[in-house]
């Protein structure tokens, strides 16, 4: 085992394997190739620019392709052209706040699943958020590996479900 | 928590000096004297005026008890006197009216009709009759005094005047005390002549005495000059002047208090005896006070005297009683009032960490994201990537770790004024720092926050963490006014000399009138279930404290404007 693997926190050898293939795929053709996610589109919408362009980085660096949205309205307007599989959305932010967007996602696209990722949620907006069907709720910071299960989770649910 | 004091622990309870200043014992001791003096005033004036009433009422009494025996020895002393001198004088008269010159120049005759008077009358010492010129004609007496002038005798003018005379008192050639009984008949045109009887003082003297009827008094005459015309026993000899003050003439008897040189105060009754020129006069045996009245008096001073310090004795008691409930009463209420004052403190400190833990999240993301960036480029990028992109990496993480600290420091900076304590401030930057813990709320809402401050930092000498509060409290209250998208304006501008003020208005719901009265009172609150209603409460509180004023104004649906006003200087407080 290298010492990156290491660092990596113990991620299964298949799935290491697996990666630095795609990784070397991908540098070979200089295009981005469906990752170990498969086809699943994302859509990042957060207030903060940094934070939400480093996450989109390094999403794409596990080869998870993802859109980003600075806040709700500019969210709610790509989802008009395009539906992704999976949103991630913020709570506060300046204007239709994380709840409302939920809500309105919820009614137009049923089959959208979106995960709430917050730094400012309570126990409350968490159980209103999960009401409104939310597919699940994480708090910043979270750890990428995390997030990416449940994203891979949200992909592969059948929005029937829901 | 402790971390966010650094002063020294915060507790909800009063410290002993706390204690003292809010309840200063001064105002204390001024309504405690203010309340003994006057409920003591009320009690006892009335009681000493009825007291004085009631005492100079009794001495009347006793009063008039004593005099009434003096004026009846006056009034049976006056008869006697009046009878006596009546009778003699009518003797006389009757003797000059009934008998012929010269039976009465005659001295054999005249000393007849001297010892039938004598022995009818008795007092009479001799009798003697006198020209018209003064001259002694004959003489019937022991004396011999036949041939004398009497012309200018002062006796002899009178009778020749008035027809009929009593002298007073007087020696005479003779120089014995007596008095004269004197008759002028006229006898013709000019022309008559006058008969004169001569008292013995020594009749009178014994007359005067059988008044005496209580032991230890004293009986005399006077003339209208003062003069004694008899002996007495304590007021001087005869024809001296009496050691009792003379009265002006009076025909009613008048009772006099005098003042004895070594028996004290003594009643003392003068009457004047008509048809002559003296004056009985009568001197109580006994002070003017009787024993009684001496121990009724002492019983009234005796009950006054309890009554007094019985009253004095229970206001006190009763005002310290009321007083001291006050006291209590305030101390207890302060006590209350510093509690929620810390409730809401530590209140507001709560909602300020949540929000300001919120608030860090966000920078904290980001020092995850980005260094969990670096740290995949690091392990999964052959080569490595570039230098420039990895310090790019480094540089927003250090950004936001100073936004970290800047928020950690913006609390720190609230919680370390919780001690009380005055400082120069400048209005605006103290604005602008408590605007701080809102910014991100305004943002998120979209409430446009607009400031009007004065281009010389206003400075005034306050508590920061009062004002702080104060100013959150304020501000908060205009965030829950407003919708989102809503306006806040806030401003300074100097009011009167030596103050500032501070305005905050919304653009909000606005108070409905049947509100405005109760927005300071505590627990009063609109937000069912959110609010405590302690907020505006304290508010008040605090800038009554540090020496200012809040005043509202609003207006349902078009908004609210808070106008808090400070004093510049050091407040008084």
């Amino acid at each position: 085992m290298t010492a990156a693997a290491l660092a990596e926190g113990g991620m299964p050898d298949e799935a290491r394997e697996v990666m630095e293939k795609a990784h070397e795929l991908a540098r070979q053709t200089g295009n981005i190739e469906p990752g170990v996610g498969g086809t699943l589109k994302i859509l990042l919408v957060d207030d903060e620019e940094d934070f939400v362009r480093t996450m989109a980085e390094r999403l794409q660096m596990r080869d998870l392709g993802s859109d980003v949205a600075l806040n709700g309205e500019d969210a709610l307007s790509m989802l008009e052209e395009d539906l992704p599989d999976v949103m991630v959305l913020d709570l506060k932010m300046p204007g239709i706040g994380g709840l409302e967007v939920l809500e309105a996602v919820k009614s137009r696209y049923p089959t959208v699943q979106v995960i709430i990722l917050t730094g400012h949620g309570s126990e409350k907006d968490e159980a209103i958020a999960l009401r409104l069907g939310a597919f699940a709720y994480l708090k910043k910071p979270v750890d990428i590996q995390d997030l990416m299960a449940e994203v891979r989770r949200a992909g592969e649910a059948p929005s029937e479900d829901l | 928590m402790t971390e966010l004091t650094p002063d020294g622990p915060v507790t909800p309870g009063l410290s002993e000096g706390e204690e003292r200043s809010l309840v200063p014992g001064r105002p204390y001791r001024r309504i405690l004297l203010t309340a003994t003096l006057s409920v003591s005033f009320v009690a006892i004036v009335p009681l000493i005026i009825a007291t004085g009433i009631n005492y100079l009422q009794y001495q009347e009494a006793f009063r008039e008890e004593q005099s009434r025996p003096m004026v009846r020895f006056a009034a049976n002393g006056k008869l006697a006197l009046e009878a006596f001198l009546e009778e003699r004088t009518a003797a006389l008269r009757f003797v000059s009216q009934t008998r012929s010159y010269q039976e009465l120049t005659d001295p054999s005759t005249l000393g007849e009709i001297l010892e039938d008077m004598k022995s009818s009358f008795g007092g009479f010492s001799d009798l003697g009759v006198i020209e018209a010129d003064g001259t002694q004609l004959s003489y019937a007496g022991p004396y011999e005094l036949e041939g004398r002038d009497y012309g200018s005798a002062p006796w002899f003018r009178e009778v020749i005047r008035q027809g009929i005379h009593v002298s007073e008192v007087f020696l005479g050639y003779r120089d014995f005390p007596h008095f004269v009984i004197a008759s002028y008949r006229e006898t013709g045109r000019g022309e008559g002549f006058v008969l004169r009887a001569t008292i013995d003082a020594e009749y009178i003297n014994r007359l005067v005495g059988s008044l005496l009827a209580q032991p230890g008094g004293d009986v005399f005459l006077l003339n209208h000059q003062g003069i004694l015309q008899t002996p007495s026993r304590s007021h001087g000899e005869v024809l001296t002047p009496a050691q009792i003050p003379s009265l002006p003439f009076s025909i009613q008897t008048e009772l006099l208090e005098i003042q004895e040189p070594e028996l004290g105060p003594r009643l003392a009754a003068y009457t004047q005896i008509s048809g002559s020129p003296f004056v009985l006069a009568i001197v109580s045996p006994g002070g003017t006070v009787t024993p009684g009245w001496t121990g009724l008096r002492r019983n009234l001073l005796f009950f006054l005297f309890g009554s007094t310090i019985l009253i004095l004795a229970v206001v006190i008691w009763g005002s310290h009683w009321m007083v001291g409930r006050a006291r209590n009463a305030d101390i207890a209420r302060a006590a209350v009032y510093h509690r929620m004052e810390y409730e809401n403190k530590m209140a507001a400190l709560g909602r300020l960490s949540a929000g300001v833990a919120h608030e860090i999240n966000n920078p904290v993301a980001i020092i995850s994201e980005k260094a969990g960036l670096l740290k995949d480029l690091l392990l999964l990028s052959e080569p490595l990537p570039p230098k420039e992109k990895m310090l790019d990496l480094l540089d927003s993480v250090v950004r936001s770790a100073e936004r970290c600290g800047g928020i950690t420091h913006r609390l720190l900076g609230f919680a370390k004024h919780m001690q009380v304590q005055t400082e120069t401030i400048e209005l605006d930057q103290l604005l602008v720092e408590v605007l701080g813990f809102l910014e991100k709320e305004a943002s998120y809402r979209e409430i446009k926050i607009e400031l009007d401050f004065p281009e010389e930092a206003p400075e005034i000498v306050s508590d920061r963490g009062q004002l702080q509060q104060v100013f959150l409290n304020v501000i908060n209250n205009a965030f829950a006014a407003v919708d989102d998208g809503g306006r806040i304006q806030i401003g300074i501008i100097e009011g009167e000399p030596g103050t500032i003020s501070v305005w905050i208005q919304d653009n909000g719901v606005g108070i409905p009138e049947e509100h405005m009265s109760h927005i300071f009172d505590p627990f009063f609150t609109t937000k069912k279930g959110a609010g405590t209603g302690l907020g505006l409460s304290i508010t008040y509180g605090i800038v009554q404290k540090l020496g200012g004023d809040v005043s509202v104004q609003s207006q349902v649906g078009v908004g609210t404007r808070f106008i808090l006003t400070f004093p510049i200087g050091k407040p008084e407080n």
